[in-house]
């Protein structure tokens, strides 16, 4: 719980960085793991804050900036797996997982790959875009 | 060795009625990268995406995984290298917006 509420109070100092920044920060973090991997980051940050606040002040504002990306980073994967979790842990949900890894394993069924429906959805962005979807006025 | 990333026409149709959904949305291309940014993490390491939710019968882990509005289940063969897709959601906005990686 006192992790958690570490790990809140520094997120709030990201919203004062620009969204360049935080991207920035974001890539030099590299918070690419998975969602556990991301939490041990930001909790070692806000751990390194905390252990040079006092003996390296000229070091803690860079470091400070770091833990409050990785924080702000960390708390909304916390809540995004928390609506996953709730969207596919149900009864219904589970049933219907079950039922598409019997489907594959069967070997009856047309398996595509993951490449081609990732062509198949930029064919669908780019006609989008051509017919006039998606402009801001 | 890359893991191989299969998917049912279910789960094909799903996909795209999801990415309709999302080019409509303010969401616009975020559901597609997001699916893109999870497909490209695991055909590298899928044990090390996501979080594992359970074990089918047979012992293949099955997890769920987040990337932007994007969530996905999906189950591993390890000794085949390859993933199955077994379940894709789109997230609210708000949840997702954040995770740009």
């Amino acid at each position: 719980m006192l992790q958690a509420k570490g790990l809140e109070e520094i997120a709030a100092l990201a919203s004062a960085l620009s969204p360049e920044k935080r991207r920035e920060l974001e890539r030099q973090l590299s918070l690419d793991g998975n969602p556990r991997f991301n939490e041990g980051i930001a909790v070692g940050l806000l751990r390194a804050v905390e252990a040079v606040a006092e003996q390296l002040p000229e070091l803690n504002q860079s470091l400070r900036e770091l833990a409050a990306v990785a924080a702000a980073y960390v708390l909304a994967e916390q809540r995004a797996y928390e609506e996953a979790r709730r969207l596919t842990g149900t009864a219904q949900a589970r049933a219907e997982i079950e039922e598409e890894i019997a489907r594959l394993e069967s070997g009856q069924v047309k398996i595509y790959s993951g490449e081609q429906i990732l062509r198949e959805l930029e064919e669908m962005e780019k006609e989008f875009k051509e017919s006039g979807g998606g402009q801001t006025s | 060795m890359a893991f191989r990333i299969d998917a049912s026409e279910v789960i094909r149709e799903r996909i795209r009625q999801l990415q309709a959904a999302a080019l409509l949305s303010v969401q616009g291309s975020q559901f597609r990268e997001g699916l893109a940014r999870l497909f490209a993490r695991l055909a590298g390491d899928p044990l090390a995406v996501g979080e594992m939710t359970y074990r089918t019968p047979m012992g293949h882990p099955v997890f769920v995984a987040v990337s932007g509005p994007t969530a996905i289940n999906y189950v591993v063969y390890e000794v085949e290298q390859a993933v199955g897709i077994v379940k894709v959601e789109r997230l609210n906005p708000p949840n997702g917006s954040h995770l740009s990686n």
